[in-house]
């Protein structure tokens, strides 16, 4: 198990954003999570990378109870998760390359690997060759996908992606997802968090849908038919 | 070393190299806009080493003009000079004296005839009441030295005492321990003058660059992985700073030279400002990159921990 979420709640000035949210995440699953603007999909993965903490309930992720990692074990937390977030969040003084090779650099990898793995992640969201161009050459809908390259190059335990696919036209979308969804066989886990419900049809996943902050569904396609 | 910390290790050096660059690009990509952090640092740096510079200056001039007869060594009454001569020759070979000379009795008396009004009344006694005695010329020694080498002669059967003429050289330590000392208390004062020009540098620095911080620490850099270039930043101010301090005092000292030499000279001495040397350049700038680095140290701890994703 990956992921264990029990009764979890985020209050925020009096006003419920998430309330008693229960799942379980098997490694190596992709779930999507949709709902309307402001049911709680942000909120559910800020948790998820500790930028917040509950107000109650417990949140285990691979085993360990995030309530008992100190702000001096965060930063070894979050460099097993890989992040794509909605405003991209590049760094604007970095090219591609250097954007894409700094989860690398900060987990230690050896040169050689970063000038064979950094390409590569380009090339996997069609960024190839791009490695020199900065973030402000490229389009917002290339500065997604680069944000997205950074998140997949280290191969990391959960990729935390909040709305992905935003910024793409659908054919890419579908490919960056199936790029997601692959991820599988590298034993990572992937929550999406995303309202586009003709992508999550067509991607047919387990999806958790939140209103209000509240669960109000947690279906698998294969055993849902017609909901 | 095991697969995760060799990662680490490799993490570590990358980050140290990448901070030590990006703290020179930083000063180098607006010279001009730093001028102002720079020139105070500098101003910072250039009192103090203009101070101790001036105090060692003082004190080694003062040495060459401090009268010689330090001490006079009174035999007893009745000892023959020969005993004068004797103490003469087992204080030469020492390495604080310079030169002994010896006055014989008679001697003594022909000079207090000649130095004093009692000359007739002198001519009236029976026997010469004068001691022999010993003048020593130290070498440069400090005052407490003075004193010990003043009991250990006091000591000696033949002595009856031993005058030492120091109130000069006492009072010139006293003032230049009093201005050694203010010079220290304002290197302090311009000490946290610098830290704090640094640190509010370093703090505009992380409130520019506060998006990139909480980017970085949502990416798993450490805290002190995101610290480290604003440490750069201040160590290179520091660098830089103390560097722009060491031409301001070899312009000062080009620029005071003559002036000093006059002064000199009308002492029958002679000052060769020579600057502060190899040894002190290196310590002024080690002095300057440790503040920078401090300053930094501080402002970065401070203003990184609200640097926080939300």
């Amino acid at each position: 198990m990956s992921i264990r979420f029990e009764l979890v709640s985020k209050r925020y000035e009096g006003r419920d954003a998430l309330a008693d949210i229960s799942f379980l995440v098997d490694s190596g699953e992709f779930v999507f999570v949709t709902g309307h603007s402001g049911a709680g999909k942000s909120t559910l993965l800020k948790l998820l990378a500790l930028i917040e903490r509950p107000t109650s309930g417990i949140i285990e992720v691979f085993g360990e109870r995030l309530s008992k990692i100190s702000r001096r074990q965060l930063a070894r937390y979050r460099r097993q998760l890989g992040l794509v977030f909605q405003d991209h969040r590049l760094l604007l003084d970095r090219n591609a390359f250097d954007n894409v090779a700094l989860p690398l650099r900060l987990d230690g990898y050896p040169e050689t690997a970063i000038l064979r793995r950094v390409p590569a992640a380009l090339a996997q969201v069609g960024l190839g060759g791009r490695e020199s161009s900065m973030p402000a050459q490229l389009s917002t809908g290339e500065q997604q996908r680069l944000g997205i390259a950074r998140a997949v190059v280290c191969t990391p335990r959960l990729l935390l992606a909040d709305e992905p696919t935003g910024n793409l036209d659908p054919q890419l979308a579908v490919e960056i997802m199936e790029l997601f969804v692959s991820l599988k066989t590298q034993g990572t886990t992937v929550i999406v968090a995303s309202h586009d419900l003709p992508l999550i049809q067509k991607i047919r996943r387990r999806t958790i849908v939140l209103e209000h902050g509240r669960q109000i569904d947690d279906f698998r396609p294969e055993n849902a038919h017609g909901s | 070393m095991d697969l995760e910390g060799a990662s680490a290790a490799r993490a570590w050096r990358r980050s140290h190299l990448d901070g030590v660059l990006f703290g020179l690009q930083r000063l180098l990509r607006d010279p001009f806009g730093q001028m102002l952090t720079l020139g105070v640092i500098a101003v910072a740096l250039l009192l103090p080493a203009l101070g101790l510079l001036a105090l060692e200056r003082i004190n080694a001039a003062a040495s060459a003009w401090r009268p010689s007869g330090d001490l006079t060594v009174f035999l007893s009454a009745g000892e023959p000079v020969e005993r004068a001569l004797e103490l003469a020759d087992s204080l030469a070979g020492r390495q604080e004296v310079v030169a002994t000379e010896v006055r014989s009795p008679d001697d003594a008396l022909a000079e207090l005839r000649r130095l004093s009004d009692f000359a007739e009344a002198l001519s009236a006694l029976d026997a010469n009441p004068m001691p022999a005695l010993v003048i020593v010329r130290l070498s440069p020694v400090g005052a407490n030295r003075i004193d010990a080498l003043k009991q250990e002669l006091a000591a000696l059967p033949s002595v009856d005492w031993v005058q030492v003429d120091k109130r000069w050289l006492e009072r010139l330590e006293s003032l230049l321990e009093a201005a050694r000392r203010a010079v220290l208390l304002a290197a302090a004062i311009l000490a946290i003058a610098v830290l704090l020009v640094v640190g509010n540098t370093i703090r505009l620095e992380i409130s520019e660059k506060r998006e990139e911080i909480v980017t970085l620490k949502l990416l798993g850099a450490s805290d002190s992985f995101v610290r480290r270039p604003f440490l750069y930043i201040g160590l290179w101010y520091g660098v830089v700073g103390a560097s722009l301090s060491l031409l301001l005092v070899w312009l000062s000292l080009k620029w005071l030279q003559p002036a000093l030499a006059d002064l000199a000279a009308s002492f029958g001495n002679e000052v060769a400002l020579s600057g502060i040397g190899a040894q002190g350049a290196v310590a002024l700038l080690a002095y300057g990159a440790a503040l920078g680095w401090s300053g930094a140290l501080v402002a970065s701890t401070r203003h990184l921990r609200r640097a926080e994703p939300t």
